[in-house]
């Protein structure tokens, strides 16, 4: 009696180790949307084939729920896909993104990008999905509405592993201020065309509001170095330190830090630094927007694309006046690559990712809905010839169930409709600046970090406690720069140095000789 | 008994039951050995099976290869700890700030323990306990913005009362020389309720009629903590003792990772191995590179144990471990 009782505890238990030991280890950190609005309407009906999205984003929409199903109800008729959207907020993408394709995690199709879930990480870790046959089998339109030019800006080792968003291209940096500032203190953005050129109007916010005047948080670099300001093409801004001049022919890679660019850009900042323009203490990205918003901020620098202050008005609440201050405009391959979709090799329906990749970067129904959700609820026209839309009466960006603000994340945003009059136009510029910009002797280029990933750790993580403490000028360059290179050195910056201007070499023989 | 079980050794418990001395033995510990069962099989899910997953600290691991399939590479994931002083950095953060962390807990538990057992009586001991011990229930993430109203730069307490009395403010998060104090003063506050408890549960044990006959004696009370109250104790501070180094090269990650709010600039003080390994994977990316890490603390922290308690075991063999 006793010994079968035992039996058939022990049976239990044994089962119970054999389930826990079978079940896959808890999967990392599940966005907060999977549960939720993905499957409320994932019902996979028929024989449609699921795919998912993951994407960045302020917090998750409280609608996102019924504009999956207005895009499903498209996708389903036309190519039996049954698409669940996976928001995961932009302070947490990057980290959970890497976790769970570290772990293998399922996934299709996500945006990866040089800056956040780095494309260049992807693809030497080997989560992506080659997507060269995928592309001129399944998506014949997406295939040719960008020139292969475009497209060679995101092949690496000879393979594409993204589908680039069209959008701008170069990088225009300058100023992003708040009207009402430039107002009470009486400053013209006219005569502005350097950075230093800002200087008597913070000093006058400085004094007049007693606010930090210029926006920075954690992520965003607290700091005036941006290759392309400069004049640089930075080859892979993960690697941070190494790029060349925009425009030297003998494609010479050179270290960051030798530079008398990066030096000035480094004493300008700790000049600005001690004089109280950039906050004392970094906040977190989602506090410092919320500090914005509040008015604790009277500037940012950005990228000032054709239209960016409208967007910048939906994300902090405040008119804006910006103003390009690079020249000329660079364009270089992580600029052309700033934002992609990729399909994760984990993909079990890899065809169907790419034929919604596809529809969603040639059919402007579904890319605006995805991008300002369901027309009559989310959005009404308000000028339907000009495709300027605007919010429903009463609605405003911040009591909408849906604005996610973030079209150039989608796909082709010269799809998209435009969010204010002031817009109008804004596309063709960008079109237009995209090929007028100066192109970097190394556009198309795309570093391989295989052979150097131990090097690249190492530097990396130089580079976040040594050098951009100089480049964002808590300590001072005379003190600091010669022991951050002595460090970077040791670190095996040659050894990055060197491969990459072999690469750059190599690509150089096989492309440049036209 | 021994000879029936050895009869019959096709009986299904005939293995356990010789293992752990004969049926009889068998019988009476079974409800005992029953309900130690979930814990030893948890141990074993949780503790003994992912050790077969050491093996990707020596290879390339993609996922889609699969555990198994990925390409070995040898030590060429260990090189980026070792290629720069990052090894001996975390080591030595880790070893040096848990060591702190022992002796500053320990002494003051044991000195918190004999003031509160000399208010015991009165009323508000409880209210004294309470207060000490409520830090403990708070996550290191809300813990870490006390500090830093504490202590950033434009609006922290500390530098507004430095400033008011003439001094020149730190810039705390900019200055790596100041944290090892700050992370101590931390982890005090946090645990110092918990330990003391445990001490002062240990002098309650200890007989009054010691304390009485001292006192008969003329001792005062520096004499009666001296002579009764510590050696008394002593069993009770090896053992703490021991566990704790036990785990000394386990870093508290939210302590290390929180507090300093991941501020790159003070790593050379505070980046510890529990760090470092979360790091390398959010950053990189690179499970195998994580996972060397991961394999060196291992093994860095069992040598130590087994050191540790070796030499326990040569002062007073009762007192070791194992």
């Amino acid at each position: 009696m006793q010994k079968n009782r035992l039996h058939s505890i022990l049976a239990v238990l044994l089962v119970a180790a054999l389930f826990l030991g079978a079940c896959p280890a808890p999967a990392s950190p599940a966005p907060a949307a999977e549960s939720g609005a993905g499957e409320a309407t994932a019902a996979p009906a028929g024989d449609l084939v699921p795919v998912t999205y993951t994407y960045a984003s302020r917090g998750v929409p409280a609608d996102l729920a019924e504009v999956q199903a207005a895009m499903n109800e498209i996708l389903n008729a036309k190519i039996g896909v049954n698409l669940s959207l996976e928001p995961i907020d932009f302070g947490a993408y990057n980290d959970k993104m890497q976790l769970r394709l570290a772990a293998g995690e399922e996934c299709d199709v996500m945006f990866t990008a040089p800056w956040t879930n780095s494309y260049a990480n992807n693809v030497a870790n080997g989560v992506l999905m080659p997507l060269d046959d995928l592309l001129l089998e399944h998506a014949p339109g997406l295939w040719a509405s960008m020139p292969e030019t475009t497209w060679e800006a995101a092949r690496v080792n000879g393979k594409i592993y993204g589908v680039i968003n069209q959008q701008i291209f170069p990088k225009p940096w300058g100023v992003n201020v708040r009207k009402d500032m430039l107002e009470k203190y009486n400053f013209s953005l006219d005569d502005v065309t350097r950075w230093e050129d800002m200087e008597p109007f913070l000093q006058a916010v400085l004094e007049g509001e007693g606010i930090t005047p210029v926006y920075a948080n954690v992520d965003g670099q607290a700091n005036l170095w941006r290759s392309q300001y400069w004049g640089y093409d930075g080859l892979d801004d993960g690697i941070g330190f190494i790029g060349i001049k925009a425009n030297d022919e003998s494609l010479t890679v050179i270290n960051f830090l030798d530079t008398v660019e990066y030096e000035e850009s480094a004493r300008l900042t700790q000049k600005w630094y001690d004089a109280g323009y950039f906050p004392q203490e970094l906040p977190q990205a989602d506090e410092a927007d919320a500090m914005f918003r509040a008015g604790q901020f009277a500037m940012s620098y950005h990228v000032e694309k054709p239209g960016n202050d409208v967007e910048a008005e939906a994300r902090y609440g405040w008119e804006f006046v910006s103003k390009n201050l690079t020249d000329p405009l660079i364009l270089d391959t992580s600029g052309a690559t700033a934002t992609l979709s990729a399909i994760c090799k984990s993909s079990k329906n890899p065809e169907k990712a790419m034929e919604f990749l596809d529809e969603l970067n040639t059919n402007v129904e579904l890319y605006n809905l995805l991008a300002h959700g369901i027309e009559g609820k989310h959005w009404v026209w308000v000028d339907e010839g000009n495709k300027v839309l605007g919010f429903p009466e009463g609605m405003t960006n911040a009591t909408s169930g849906y604005d996610p603000n973030t079209d150039w994340e989608f796909g082709n945003q010269f799809n998209g409709y435009y969010r204010d009059a002031k817009q109008v136009g804004a596309w063709e510029k960008t079109a237009e600046m995209n090929d007028t910009a100066f192109p970097s002797e190394a556009l198309g280029f795309v570093v391989d970090r295989t052979p150097i990933q131990t090097e690249i750790a190492q530097t990396t993580a130089v580079w976040t406690e040594v050098v951009e403490p100089i480049a964002n000028g808590w300590v001072s360059w005379d003190e600091a720069a010669a022991d951050a290179k002595e460090r970077l050195d040791a670190a095996g910056a040659q050894v990055i140095i060197d491969e990459v201007q072999r690469q750059l070499n190599d690509w150089a023989a096989t492309n440049k000789t036209k | 008994m021994q000879a029936n079980n050895l009869k019959s050794p096709a009986t299904k418990s005939g293995f356990f039951s010789r293992w752990i001395g004969g049926q009889r033995a068998w019988e009476t510990n079974l409800s005992l050995l029953t309900m130690a069962l979930p814990g030893i099989l948890l141990l074993f899910v949780f503790a003994y099976l992912p050790m077969f997953g050491i093996i990707i600290a020596f290879k390339d691991y993609r996922f889609v290869d699969g555990i198994l399939g990925s390409a070995w590479v040898g030590m060429e994931n260990f090189r980026f700890l070792f290629g720069t002083d990052t090894a001996f950095r975390i080591t030595r953060n880790t070893l040096v700030m848990n060591s702190i962390f022992i002796a500053t807990t320990t002494i003051g538990a044991l000195l918190v323990a004999i003031l509160m057992n000399e208010v015991y009586q009165s009323r508000m001991s409880k209210y004294y306990q309470t207060m000490l011990f409520f830090p403990y229930f708070i996550s290191w993430v809300i813990a870490s913005y006390f500090v830093f109203a504490f202590l950033n730069g434009s609006t922290g307490l500390a530098n507004q009362i430095i400033e008011r009395f003439g001094g020149d403010p730190p810039s705390w998060y900019r200055t790596p020389e100041a944290w090892p104090l700050v992370l101590t003063v931390a982890h005090i506050w946090n645990s110092i309720g918990f330990s003391s408890i445990v001490y002062l549960a240990g002098i309650l044990g200890i007989s009054p009629e010691l304390f009485e006959a001292a006192k008969i004696d003329g001792a005062g009370k520096a004499a009666q903590i001296r002579y009764i109250t510590l050696p008394m104790l002593y069993p009770l501070i090896i053992i703490l003792v021991l566990l704790a180094i036990g785990r000394i090269f386990h870093a508290d990650f939210g302590l290390f990772f929180f507090v300093p709010r991941d501020t790159p600039m003070l790593y050379s003080t505070t980046d510890v191995i529990d760090t470092f390994v979360y790091r390398s994977l959010v950053q990189l990316g690179n499970i195998s590179m994580a996972a060397a890490a991961g394999f060196y603390q291992s093994t860095v922290g069992f040598v130590l144990v087994i050191t540790a308690n070796w030499v326990v075991r040569r002062i007073n063999r009762d007192y070791s471990l194992f």
